[in-house]
């Protein structure tokens, strides 16, 4: 057993510096794509490539909807007039539909996070097993999983809400004691992803749960899910994620 | 397909296959508690899906491959930056396993538990790592090879005894066996295009891949106009979901969380 | 002779109720046996607490028998201690018999019952008063008789008949066994009556006291249900009727115990350790093995059952001790070794009455004995409930509950061996001491489980679930008998006085003296304590109550030397009022803090549709670890058949089968059955049919024979 401990120490220190700082690391984001200004005749044929109507175009401008991008980069690949790209990783926004404070002192620096797998893929809910990682490492800020909602402060949804899981879904949230925020991570929980609406999964989690904060992305990586549960502890202001439009069933974009 | 888009493929698999594995890993060793082990394969883990996302700008690899290829090219220097990352995690990830092998503690919780006989893993039709280790020597890649496999030098690693040590035995020399096909592929990888136009046609079809958990296979059907009618998946988790009943009989309780770390079974694919 | 009167009472009401019984119709049978039964009980606890407090032993001549001797009753306080308690058991009983008897009526006659209960009731007295050999084999043939013809009573059911005949066998064979002793002890005395045995068993060489002490420990031990002689007891205690048990747990299981303290202290006393030594090592084991199996036992019946092996196993091992006291000369540890042996066997007998009570109205109301098919019947039968729990918290030696007192005292009593002069006393003392406070550990998981699985929770099966109150006898019944209990376990300063009164006699020493310091001023013996001794324990309140109650004092205490003053104390009178203290103070705190809104949600079930009650924890897994632990010792057979379809895939059934064989049978019996099955089949050998050999066999032995009578002259 000594082995691993001096192996332990010599792996050294690998912690990401957010939020203290900032994470310069290459591949730790997938980005997003950029609203940008463009010429009318691309402008159109590049909203019509985004598969899930991310891209709305107004007036020489392609505005990103960022709870609908599912990172199939074809509005940056394989087209004339790519999109440019941003790098940022800071995706916590609080939706305009709640009117939640984020949970002030004593959560701060102790807060406990349940997390529901709602049917997603498995990206989401691997990127979110990866904070507990020696990289990402969220207990220094005092965040734990917790595997039963009554010591739960805080519902993790990935998937988007796959109708076997509602009802299971919908105990867990009850079962919580207040008070209680409702994190919807993904595109899946946020606006279907490329899954819902359809005959097996509704879109999103918005329309079983109160959502607080929503952090878009497929999958967002850990530092995104990071600064969205440092948004509903209020240790970090929200990001604002472009225009949204109402999600419309499925064959009608 | 070009011949440049199906080496890149190759090799875009088998990073993914080399980070799925160090994942298992991971989990295997936090299912016995062993939090020091974790910890150095998680890194490792995330060190991979950080080359992943440097290399092609996303951490999972998605938007990459489109029919007829992949949707943009990746530059040999960018290729050679990841292979060099990967390998230095492939000698992290040996002396992982050096000290692993010699935990007796940890091998104790894997050695002999969670058996599946060679028997009943034919019966239940069990694919990937899983079956590999108990003594069923079929492996996508070399009994139906596709793409650029069919150039490269592969041998599916076996073992027989269908235990959790095996299947983690399995896992390991996988991982190595991954960065070796990467540097074949990268050797193999000549300059062209990495994309050409695939009319859309009506018909169905039927592809198998080795994914890192298994073969996977996907059918699908098309209209006239390309759009797609059907869409069918066999994940390999669905298949080895059945037999987890096999490797849990007359084992412990406190077994379980191990066994199924084990079989590394994904919760999503059972759930096509 | 103060004696008599309750006496005659008492026979007359037997006598009055076997007639009603004969006359009036079976339907009455349930209230005539609760009427009789009671007032008859009465009376015996009349007889009992004249028999203990009064002024000493009177004999009451009945009848002579020629070429025998005379017929006499001995009305001593030893007899008095367990016509007490078993006249207390007979009350409740009776009582519930009201209850439980009619849904019997409808099979089987209640005239019969009554008849035989009745005379059982007689009978049970009479071995208790009985003061002569002679009386004594004719009440205890009679009790057994009885014993059989009531466990046997249901004979209809299946198991009934098989488990009573194998009652009576051993039973049979115990009374053998114990005649043979008693006998061998009246031919020395040349006289029946117990006066001349005590006094004949004080003159009695080694051999005889060997011989009479394993026979009649092992005759009665099959009475007492001692391993390795208590194969009956599991199938008897089943197969009884539900009215019958509780007698049957705790009024004829303590004749086993009356009958070897009876011989071995009080007619023939140990000179040599011997006695002592088995008795503790027999008493042990059956205490670890009737626990173990009682822990792992899903039964209701069958786990008080294997519980009864146990307690019995306490008190056997705390008279063992005592023999040994008696023969290394240390008469005080004696007494009180005694004095804890039947405060044991007075503690077991009324709580495995109320036990019994509990679970036969609990398999009546709820239908079915399985632990596993029980549950949550604290909402439904909730009175019930509580006397049972009054019950478990008893046997399961809690305070401040009777069996707390007498198991802590056993255990202080085995820790005495320090004043022992041998080793390997010492040694047997100190590992048979582990093995009882292991089946105390046991006992408590035991009873827990039995509680919990049986009344918590929720309910396992649709007949748990629409379980009705018990009736008003049977919980008149367990009332009284968990008031005694609490009592008991309250003012055990009282009771040792009043067992010492039985006790002191036949060890010529006072446990109460060593046990009960006077520290109420104005007691008797309190200006001869030392005063500042009595001056550390007034500091500590040990005076407290002196106003209140007579008596010595409220704490059992027992003293050493000068470097030792205090070997070991307890108060639980006074540890009941703290606990009503501190009970009540939470009570204030908790209605004094502000009040907070409560919110009332259901259980978390992870998301699950339905929490079904088989998803709860059940007596099985409650109690697999014990299971695991012991496995040598229980050494199970699994027989595993599945079925399948479709080339093994989806099972459609599962079918388990465990298979046990008792660890008393496997290590004891069965091998000496099979040895006699051998050396008879050895024998047989001879049968072979054949004239000439026949013939040879018997020129053979007139050979034989003119050889020896040659030889002899």
């Amino acid at each position: 057993m000594s082995n691993w401990i001096w192996r332990g120490l010599r792996s050294g220190v690998r912690t990401t510096a957010y939020p203290s700082g900032d994470e310069t690391a290459a591949g730790v984001t997938p980005g997003f794509p950029r609203a940008a200004a463009l010429d009318a005749e691309h402008v159109a044929a590049l909203a019509a490539r985004c598969p899930t109507g991310a891209l709305t175009a107004e007036s020489g401008r392609i505005e990103v909807d960022r709870r609908r991008c599912v990172h199939c980069y074809r509005c940056t690949r394989g087209t004339d007039a790519p999109l440019p790209w941003a790098d940022d990783y800071e995706w916590g926004a609080a939706p305009a539909t709640s009117h939640a404070t984020p949970l002030g002192s004593p959560f701060r620096g102790s807060l406990h996070v349940v997390v529901v797998d709602a049917g997603d893929c498995g990206a989401c809910l691997h990127e979110v097993k990866q904070l507990a990682s020696p990289y990402y490492n969220l207990h220094r800020l005092g965040f734990y999983f917790t595997p039963t909602p009554r010591h739960a402060d805080v519902l993790i949804v990935v998937g988007p809400v796959a109708d076997q899981m509602r009802v299971a879904l919908q105990k867990t949230y009850d079962a919580m004691p207040a008070p209680k925020r409702v994190i919807a991570v993904g595109a899946c929980a946020l606006s279907g992803g490329v899954f819902g609406p359809s005959y097996f999964s509704g879109a999103g989690a918005a329309g079983v749960l109160p959502v607080d904060v929503e952090v878009p992305g497929q999958p967002p990586p850990p530092l995104a899910i990071l600064h969205g549960l440092l948004v509903a502890v209020g240790r970090k202001v929200p990001a604002s994620l472009g225009p949204s439009r109402p999600t419309t069933p499925a064959g009608a974009r | 397909m070009p011949a440049r888009a199906q080496v890149l493929r190759v090799f875009i698999a088998e990073l993914e296959r080399l980070r799925h594995h160090l994942g298992a890993i991971a989990g295997i060793c936090e299912s016995t508690g062993l939090a020091v082990a974790a910890s150095q394969a998680e890194i490792l883990e995330e060190d991979l899906l950080r080359a992943s996302g440097a290399l092609t700008g996303h951490r999972y690899l998605f938007g990459l491959a489109v029919p007829g290829g992949l949707a943009t090219d990746l530059s040999d220097d960018a290729c050679q930056d990841a292979l060099r990352r990967c390998q230095a995690t492939l000698r992290q990830s040996d002396h992982l396993w050096s000290m692993l092998r010699l935990s007796s503690g940890f091998v104790d919780r894997l050695e002999e538990v969670g058996v599946i006989a060679e028997s009943d893993a034919r019966e239940h039709g069990l694919v990937g790592p899983v079956a590999r280790a108990s003594g069923i020597a079929r492996d996508l890649r070399a009994a139906q090879p596709y793409g650029a496999y069919r150039h490269l030098a592969f041998f599916p690693v076996l073992e027989r005894e269908g235990d959790g040590y095996a299947r983690m035995r399995v896992l390991f020399a996988e991982a190595r066996q991954s960065v070796g096909l990467m540097e074949q592929a990268l050797a193999a990888l000549a300059p062209g295009p990495v994309r050409v136009e695939v009319p859309a046609r009506s018909g169905a079809a039927l592809g198998a891949v080795e994914a890192p958990r298994g073969a996977a296979f996907h059918w699908l059907r098309l209209d006239e106009d390309g759009k797609v009618l059907r869409y069918r998946i066999m994940p390999p988790s669905f298949t080895n979901w059945h037999g987890f009943h096999l490797a849990v009989e007359d084992f412990a309780f406190q077994d379980l969380p191990i066994i199924l770390a084990t079989l590394d079974l994904s919760v999503a694919e059972n759930d096509r | 002779m103060t004696g008599v009167p309750p006496l005659a009472a008492f026979a007359a009401l037997c006598a009055v109720g076997i007639a009603l019984a004969l006359v009036l119709r079976s339907r009455h049978a349930p209230l005539l046996v609760a009427w009789t039964g009671a007032l008859a009980a009465l009376a015996m606890v009349g007889v009992g607490a004249a028999a203990l407090l009064g002024s000493g032993p009177q004999v009451v001549q009945l009848w002579v028998v020629p070429a025998v001797g005379s017929m006499v009753l001995a009305v001593d306080p030893l007899a008095g201690v367990f016509l007490i308690v078993t006249g207390v058991v007979f009350f409740a009983g009776s009582i519930h018999t009201a209850a439980s008897l009619p849904p019997l009526l409808g099979r089987y006659s209640g005239r019969a019952y009554a008849v035989l209960y009745l005379g059982l009731e007689a009978a049970v007295a009479w071995v208790l008063l009985a003061g002569d050999v002679f009386s004594f084999l004719v009440a205890w043939e009679a009790m057994s008789i009885l014993s059989y013809l009531l466990v046997t009573f249901e004979h209809q059911e299946e198991e009934s008949p098989r488990a009573a005949y194998l009652m009576l066998a051993a039973s049979e064979a115990g009374a053998l066994a114990a005649a043979l002793g008693l006998l061998l002890l009246a031919v020395s005395a040349s006289s029946t009556a117990f006066v001349d045995l005590r006094l004949a068993g004080r003159a009695a060489g080694s051999g005889l006291r060997l011989a009479t002490f394993l026979l009649t420990f092992f005759g009665f031990g099959v009475k007492a249900g001692l391993v390795p002689v208590n194969v009956w007891l599991k199938d008897a205690y089943r197969a009884a009727p539900g009215p019958f048990v509780p007698i049957l747990a705790g009024a004829t299981l303590n004749l086993g115990l009356y009958g070897i303290f009876r011989v071995n202290a009080d007619l023939m006393p140990a000179v040599s350790v011997a006695p002592g030594l088995v008795a503790v090592a027999v008493g042990t084991v059956s205490a670890l093995v009737g626990i173990l199996y009682a822990t792992t036992e899903n039964d209701l019946k069958a786990l008080l059952a294997h519980s009864s092996i146990e307690n019995a196993g306490i008190v056997t091992a705390a008279m063992g001790a005592g023999f040994v006291f008696t023969a290394a000369g240390a008469a005080a540890p004696a007494a009180i070794a005694f004095v804890v042996a039947l405060y044991h066997a007075v503690n077991h007998a009324l709580y495995k009455t109320l036990l019994f009570v509990g679970a036969g109205t609990v398999a009546e109301r709820a239908g079915t004995r399985d632990l596993d098919r029980l549950g949550g019947l604290v909402r439904r039968m909730p009175w019930t409930a509580a006397a049972v729990l009054a019950g478990v918290l008893s046997i399961a030696a809690l305070p401040p509950f009777n069996g707390f007192v007498s198991e802590w005292l056993t255990l202080q009593t085995f820790l005495r061996s320090a004043e022992l002069p041998s080793l390997g006393v010492k040694v047997t003392f100190a590992l048979c001491g582990a093995g009882l406070a292991l089946t105390a550990a046991l006992a408590v998981t035991c009873f827990a489980k039995l509680f919990a699985m049986g009344f918590l929770g929720v309910a396992r099966s649709p007949e748990a679930e629409s379980a009705s109150e018990a009736p008003a006898s049977s919980l008149g019944a367990m009332a009284l008998l968990a008031a005694v209990c609490l009592a008991l376990g309250v003012l055990p300063t009282y009771v040792v006085p009043a067992l010492d009164r039985a006790v002191q006699p036949i060890t010529q020493a006072s446990a109460a003296e060593a046990l009960v310091p006077p520290f109420f001023a104005g007691s008797r013996g309190h200006d001869a304590l030392p005063p500042a001794f009595v001056g550390d324990f007034h500091d500590l309140g040990a005076q407290v109550g002196q106003r209140l109650l007579p008596g010595p004092g409220l704490v059992l205490l027992h003293r050493g030397g000068t470097s030792n003053p205090v070997v070991f104390a307890a108060a639980p009178a006074y540890l009941v009022v703290v606990l009503l203290g501190l009970l009540g103070l939470v009570f204030l705190l908790t209605r004094a803090a502000p009040r907070r809104a409560v919110a009332r949600r259901p259980a978390w079930d992870g998301g699950i549709r339905r929490l079904l009650p088989e998803m709860t924890y059940t007596a099985t897994g409650f109690s697999n670890p014990v299971r695991v632990i012991f496995d040598a010792i229980f050494r199970p057979t699994t027989v595993e058949d599945t079925r399948a379809t479709v080339n093994e895939h989806f099972r459609t059934a599962i079918r388990h089968d465990v298979e046990a064989v008792h660890v008393v049978d496997r290590l004891a019996l069965d091998p000496a059955r099979r040895t006699l099955q051998r050396a008879a089949r050895l024998l047989a050998r001879m049968h072979h049919g054949r004239l000439n050999a026949y013939v040879a066999y018997a020129l053979l032995s007139l050979l034989a024979v003119l050889v020896a009578f040659s030889l002899g002259r």
